[in-house]
This record gives structure tokens, sequence and C-alpha cells, in this order.
């Protein structure tokens, strides 16, 4: 949490970018400011007397975009450090895990334009050990045997102790099989 | 004659208070919870990169099932053993597993090496003890007058007050001023996603029905400090020494304790005033402490070589802090630091509204919770010193079976708060967005309390402007010249917000509060 990756990352160095760690922090704080923006359109400002519901977010996003300006002003005039690399493989698969568990968990309808595709309840007797296999791809580490093995006894555990012990109403297996 | 009759009368209220308290406490049932609640958050809060917060989001589910003043101890005894879980992390691993805890990995780990690893972990369960117990007592003595004081404020003290927090979130967190205020303006914007309560209009759900409601703290901080601090560990081929040496004897003797013992004193001192603070100011205590020691100690250059006063000390403030941190939620109802926002959560699961109220209308659950803070502590020193050998089995589980149970553990969690897919995904979406911001070098913390603060703030504001008849002058309403001074204490909590932001920016002080945290790097 304190680990700031400015804080080791190299200086950017010469070029119209001084510092690409204030361009990249500029630029998404102007693109949530747009967002906060377009969010509140179309709803009343109000004024001091009676204060409409757009007052907060609509000031709020103003600033957030006057500081990510500020920011990418900084970038071209002071040197900062340079941009760490962002990597693919551990968002994809750990937050790929995630929306698999979201999805077949209690199962779901994915709706692309006039394409709706019905995923079905998995349980998390299935869903959960999906999960783990998933994530732990996005550990180059990661060892088959191993993992299959740890997955089968977590699986045994969190069944065993959300369902059994708390007596949490998540599902465990899909509908029809058994007697959950 | 009056003040000691006043006193007197006080300290037996107290004692009849902490008397209730302790019968409720003491109740098999709510000892159990505690103890539990102490074991199990632990036994998370000793991973490696698993902080208190991911810890509480984790385990809230498993709370569901309690009465809420059970529920409350049990996840007040959560939070006590996550922290103390880092610091173990922090002195056996040299990975902090919270931020608090970062000073401890400087000399409890370079004891651990010594072969006194043992004795690092006694001294910081000692300490955390005393703290706690020092802590539990101001606590208890500070929370009738403080819930009078609240009862005088009106919302533009409040306002102002939420302000004033805000700016010590910024001056407290690390970076850049400017980064700070963007950050939590941040967190204010995502406070106002959802439907507007006084004209119930929909504020920012692009016609989402599923965020109508808001966003939910617990999601949003499951995805910022859960998944994407699985992201940037993943990224970190971390090292994790754990200690070879042997893990020593666990008792600290006399030539220990008598170096530790002013250490502790100071440190308990230090953390309790700071965790007062709105804004974050328990993470500051292990800093302060550290410093402190160090400029006190006659020899500075033992420090980060294995000086016991390097871990005594910040530990007893890393403790009295957390508990003090409670003050703020528990009689005013406004979270201090993150953990807190997240407590609030949780108590709104339960049902129960933060604020001066609940002392008043909910004295067992007030008073049992701040009991049960005592014995939460005293179980800490009890289990954990003798488990410390379990710890360090599970300290060397590898970090490539541990994230993704992390991660499922999180997705049940999430899951389990609203029986809702939708929460997860959210939580997913994030964690990328958590990821985006550590990349760009903008910090999450100070976002969630600006998150939980934010709305509050507008409710607070709009109460304030409506009362005022749209002035704003409402929260500045005091003109000493002519001797007149209407809104007395919102006037002087905005004067200091904003003294504490001029001093932050001064080149020299500015430098200092680089200094307080340099140690850490």
């Amino acid at each position: 949490m304190l680990d700031v990756p400015g804080d080791r990352a190299q200086p950017s160095g010469r070029g119209i970018v001084k510092s690409q760690l204030d361009l990249g922090a500029g630029l998404l704080l102007i693109v949530i400011a747009l967002v906060g923006l377009y969010g509140s359109l179309g709803l009343r400002f109000g004024q001091l007397t009676s204060v409409g519901p757009a007052l907060m977010p609509r000031s709020v996003a103003v600033l957030v975009g006057v500081f990510g300006i500020g920011l990418v002003i900084t970038s071209f005039l002071s040197i900062g450090p340079r941009l760490e690399r962002w990597h693919l493989r551990g968002p994809f698969f750990v937050l790929g895990s995630v929306l698999l568990f979201a999805m077949t968990i209690r199962g779901s309808t994915l709706t692309f334009g006039s394409l709706k595709i019905a995923i079905p309840q998995l349980g998390l007797a299935i869903a959960g050990p999906l999960t783990v296999l998933f994530a732990s791809l996005a550990d180059r580490e990661t060892r088959p045997v191993e993992i299959l093995l740890y997955t089968t006894f977590l699986t045994l555990a969190c069944v065993g102790m959300f369902k059994y012990l708390l007596r949490l109403p998540i599902p465990i297996l899909p509908p029809g099989w058994g007697p959950f | 004659m009056d003040t000691l009759s006043y006193l007197g009368g006080g300290l037996g209220e107290l004692a009849g208070n902490l008397g209730l308290g302790f019968a409720v406490a003491l109740s098999l049932k709510n000892l159990g919870l505690c103890f539990l609640g102490c074991l199990i958050g632990t036994l998370i809060g000793v991973l490696p990169g698993v902080g208190p917060i991911a810890t509480i989001t984790m385990l809230l589910p498993i709370t569901f099932g309690i009465d809420p003043v059970g529920a409350l101890i049990m996840l007040a005894g959560i939070y006590y053993g996550a922290q103390y879980g880092g610091s173990t992390t922090a002195i056996l691993v040299n990975i902090p597993g919270e931020a608090t805890s970062v000073v401890t990995t400087l000399d409890g780990h370079q004891m651990a090496k010594q072969g006194r690893a043992g004795v690092a972990l006694g001294i910081a369960a000692i300490g955390s003890f005393i703290a706690g117990t020092v802590a539990t007592i101001i606590i208890a003595a500070l929370a009738t007058p403080l819930t009078k004081m609240a009862l005088l404020f009106g919302p533009a003290d409040y306002f102002s007050l939420m302000v004033l927090g805000l700016m010590f979130a910024v001056v407290l967190a690390r970076g850049s001023v400017a980064r700070a205020i963007a950050v939590i303006l941040v967190g204010i914007l995502l406070s106002t996603v959802g439907t507007d309560l006084e004209s119930g209009e929909e504020r920012l759900t692009f016609g989402w029905s599923e965020i109508s409601d808001g966003l939910d703290v617990a999601v949003l901080a499951m995805g910022l400090f859960g998944f994407a601090e699985i992201l940037k560990n993943l990224e970190t081929t971390q090292t994790r020494d754990v200690v070879h040496a042997a893990i020593g004897n666990l008792l600290p003797n006399r030539k220990d304790f008598r170096q530790a013992a002013a250490p502790i004193a100071r440190g308990t001192f230090l953390g309790s005033l700071l965790g007062l603070l709105p804004g974050n100011g328990a993470v500051l205590g292990p800093f302060a402490s550290y410093t402190l020691e160090k400029k006190l100690a006659a020899d500075p250059s033992r420090f980060g070589k294995g000086a016991i006063e390097g871990v005594a000390g910040p530990e007893a403030a890393n403790n009295s802090g957390a508990q003090t941190a409670f003050i703020p939620l528990l009689t005013l109802g406004i979270p201090p630091n993150a953990v807190m926002a997240l407590m609030v959560g949780a108590m709104t699961i339960h049902g129960i509204v933060p604020g001066p109220q609940i002392m008043t209308k909910q004295p067992q659950l007030f008073w049992g919770m701040i009991a049960s803070m005592w014995l939460g502590n005293l179980m800490l020193l009890i289990i954990n010193l003798p488990l410390i050998g379990l710890w360090v089995r599970f300290l060397k589980v590898p970090y490539r079976l541990m994230f993704p149970s992390i991660v499922l553990l999180c997705c049940i969690g999430i899951y389990s708060v609203a029986n809702s897919p939708i929460d997860v995904f959210m939580t997913a979406a994030f964690g990328l967005f958590g990821y985006a911001l550590l990349k760009f070098g903008l910090e999450p913390a100070p976002l969630l309390l600006g998150f939980v603060l934010g709305r509050l703030m507008e409710e607070k504001l709009r109460q304030a402007l409506v009362i005022a008849r749209g002035h704003m002058t409402t929260f500045v309403d005091c003109q000493v010249w002519l001797g007149k001074c209407d809104r007395p204490i919102s006037t002087g909590l905005l004067v200091l917000a904003l003294l504490i932001v001029i001093v932050a920016v001064l080149p020299s002080i500015s430098k200092s509060r680089e200094e307080v945290f340099q140690d850490a790097d």
C-alpha cells in the first residue's frame, strides 16, 4: 500500500514528456472527470438556496479535472519518474477468474446486442475450483499437480465452512444436482 | 471541591459503564466470538500482502448469523488480529502485512535474523497489550464527554470536521499533496453514484439499475485493496526470506524490558493521540514513534540493526492508534480511516448507525464493544505467543498457492454480503481501477476515505445550506472583531484545516514530512 511505484522508477529523462507518471495520472484524472460530468448531465445543478442533485458530482468532477490538467502540465515541465511496465498476465487471469466466479456461481445471461448467452449455475463446488485454477495461471510458478490437489482440498474446506458451518445461502451445485 | 466531586462522579460513572461492558463482553458466547475473531483475524492477517481491510471484507460474511453485539465484538477481534498478524509477518518475513507495520520490519526483522525473533514477537505482543489497555481506558474515559460534545454539533460543524479529516488524510498520505487531494476528490465523486436522496434522481448510474443504490464500500475496498494488491504482488518477484534462524526465547529478559519500557510508554502516548485525529492519523503513529526513539537514543546507529526500542515503541503506537481510531467513529459517527470506513459498512449491515446515539440508545453494544477491546488484546497476547510455530508454518506456504485462495475467499465474501454476483463483477472492475491507480502513483487509501466521507459531507452540506438559507458564510460565521461568533466550532475546524494544508506545502515542513516516512524506504 505504501509502495508507490514512482518511488523506485527511473526518471523519464529528456524528451517532451518529462514525467510519464504525472502524465498518466493526469490523463486518468481527466478521464474520470469527463465520466463524472457526462454522468451528471441533465440533472439540476440548483442554487445555494436549494441545492440540486448535480451540484456535488459536477463541482467535484470539475475539481478532479483541474487537478488532472495540472498534472499533465507538470509532466511537461518537471522531471519525474517513468511509467512502470504494465503486465497483462496477472490482471487477465486474476480478474478473469473473479468474473468467472461472478458469472457461474448462480448462473447469468450475457447480452451482446441481440445475442444472448445463458451461463448455467455451477455452484460453489464447481465455480470455486474453476476460479482457483484460472487464477493460478497468473503465476508462472504454478505447478499442475500441486495446484490440483490444493484446489480439491480448498474446495472441500470452503464448502464445509460456508455451507455447513456458517450456513450462508450460497449455491453449492447446479440446480437439481443433489440435495442442495 | 466541585471539580473533585465531578471527577469522583465521573469515575464512578466510568466504573459503572465499564462494569456493564464487561458483563456483556464476558458472556460465554461473546467471549468465544472475541476469541474466534482474534484467531481468524490473525490467521488471515499473517498472510503477506493481506492487510486489515482485505481481511475484514473477506471475513464479513462469517458474522452475518450473529446478533449485532456479538458481530461487532467479533469484527473488532478480527481487526486486532489482522493488525497483530501484520506485525508477525513484518518480523518473520520482512514483508509488512499492512502500512502500519512497515516500521516493524526495520528492526524486527533484523532481530529475527540474529536469532531473537521470539523476543521481537514477545515485546511486540507485550507492548501492544500495554498500549491496548491504555487505549481502552482512554476510549472509555473520552466516550461520554465526546458524545455530549457531538450532540452540540450542527450540520455545518460536521461538514467542517470532515473537511479537516480529509485535510489530515492529505497531509498524511505519501507523495505529493496535489495527488492526495485529487484522489480524495475521486473518492467523493464515486460516493455520489446512485439515487440522490432528496430528488430521487439517479446520478452517474448511466442507466444501470444495479448501482442505483450507490456503490458498496466493501466492494470498493475489496477491489482497491484486495485484488489490486494481489496484482501488484504478482509482479514483484518476492524474495520471501522467512527467518531460518531459531525463533528463540519468547520472553524478553530483564535487560530487554528495561530498554523497552520507556519506548512502549512513549509509543502508547503518541499512538493514542494520533489515532484520535480524523484522517488516518493512526498510520503516522509507528513512524513518529520510530523517529522519536531514534532521536532520543544514546546510540542511534543501533537502529536498523535490531534495536528492541525500534520494535517496542512503534508496535505500541500501532496498537493504541488502531484502537483510539474507534473514538471518532463511535462518538461522532465519522470514520477516521479506511478500516473504520469498512466498520461503518459492517455496522450498517447489522442495522447499527454509528454516531453519538449509539451510546445513549444501545449502551450494551457500546460498552460491550469497548470492554471487548481490552479482552481482545489480552487474547492476542495469550493466543499468539504459543501459536507462533503455527504462523511460521503458515508463512512458508508459497504465494503461488496463497493468492488463488485469497481470490476465492474474496469472491465468496463479496458475493455473500448481498448474495449478488453483480457485486463480485464490480469488485473485479475496481481491482483493475486500483491497479491503474497504483501504476500511476496514486494511493488508494485516501480514495476510500473520501468515498465514505463524501456521502455524509454532501448530506451535511445541503442541510447546513438549507438552515442558513443558502449562505455559504454559515461555515465561518464568526466576526471576532465584532465580538460575535455564531459558529465557533465550524470556523475553528476550517481554520485548522487551512493551517494544516499551508504547513504541509511549506518547503521546510514538507521536507521533514518526507523524513518521517523515509525510514520506511
